[in-house]
């Protein structure tokens, strides 16, 4: 699992995740997102479009950042979701709460 | 894990009686991981470092069938949380609540041998 942040217009971040997401990689995924958002980057949008793989932990990671996010006073959109990804959120009816934005762009439009 | 499944993909694409989608693929990855997940999680104590597991994918004409063993302590099925709400933003517990709803059967037994054994079920779509 690869992981970059890039800052975008309006003071969010962008978090370019590559690799599987799951139970070998979530913690250390989590932890450095977390410490993003406790850098003062509290307004993420995480791309999803190089993730090949998602699974339950992956997506629990995904749900710890955003209570942190949203503690501090931000939030997490996450963009360019894999069919699996869709698939996942679909089964745990995550959907509801985190629903994917098509492009990185789409998920920075009026995110201040 | 995701190696041997994708060894078995090259046998369903020859016995399915049409090519499952990429999302019936990814269903049945998605409930396999989760699984192989939960063994590592359950089966074995924390303090251990080797969490061995045998998978084997066993592919019929109508379905694909995975089996899980291990030598682990017994899954005690009410470890198993109650759904959580999507709601609440829960953080564990999904896992084989993703399992059970990305397959067709999901059954569990515990041998008189001290295994654990996962079976999971995907039959592929009707034909058109």
């Amino acid at each position: 699992m690869e992981m970059r942040v890039e800052a975008a217009r309006g003071g969010a971040a962008i978090v370019r995740l590559d690799g599987r997401l799951d139970l070998v990689t979530a913690g250390e995924a989590k932890q450095r997102m977390v410490e993003t958002v406790e850098g003062g980057q509290k307004r993420l949008v995480v791309d999803m479009g190089s993730v090949d793989f998602v699974d339950s932990s992956g997506l629990g990671a995904i749900i710890g950042v955003l209570k942190a996010a949203r503690q501090a006073g931000g939030d997490l959109r996450i963009a360019c979701p894999t069919g699996q990804l869709r698939s996942i959120l679909e089964l745990t009816m995550l959907d509801r709460v985190l629903r994917p934005y098509e492009t990185v762009e789409e998920a920075l439009t009026g995110y201040e | 894990m995701h190696a041997a499944l994708d060894r078995a993909w090259a046998a369903v694409d020859r016995l399915a009686p049409a090519a499952p989608t990429s999302r019936w693929r990814d269903l049945f990855r998605t409930a396999v991981a989760e699984i192989a997940a939960n063994i590592i999680r359950h089966a074995y104590p924390p303090s251990g470092t080797a969490r061995p597991f045998e998978l084997r994918v066993l592919v019929y004409p109508d379905r694909v069938v995975a089996l899980f063993a291990d030598s682990g302590v017994a899954w005690e099925p009410a470890d198993e949380p109650a759904a959580p709400d999507p709601l609440e933003l829960p953080e564990g517990g999904l896992g084989l609540a993703v399992a059970r709803g990305a397959l067709d059967e999901l059954s569990y037994r515990r041998e008189p041998d001290g295994r654990n054994v996962w079976r999971l079920v995907k039959r592929f779509p009707a034909s058109a």
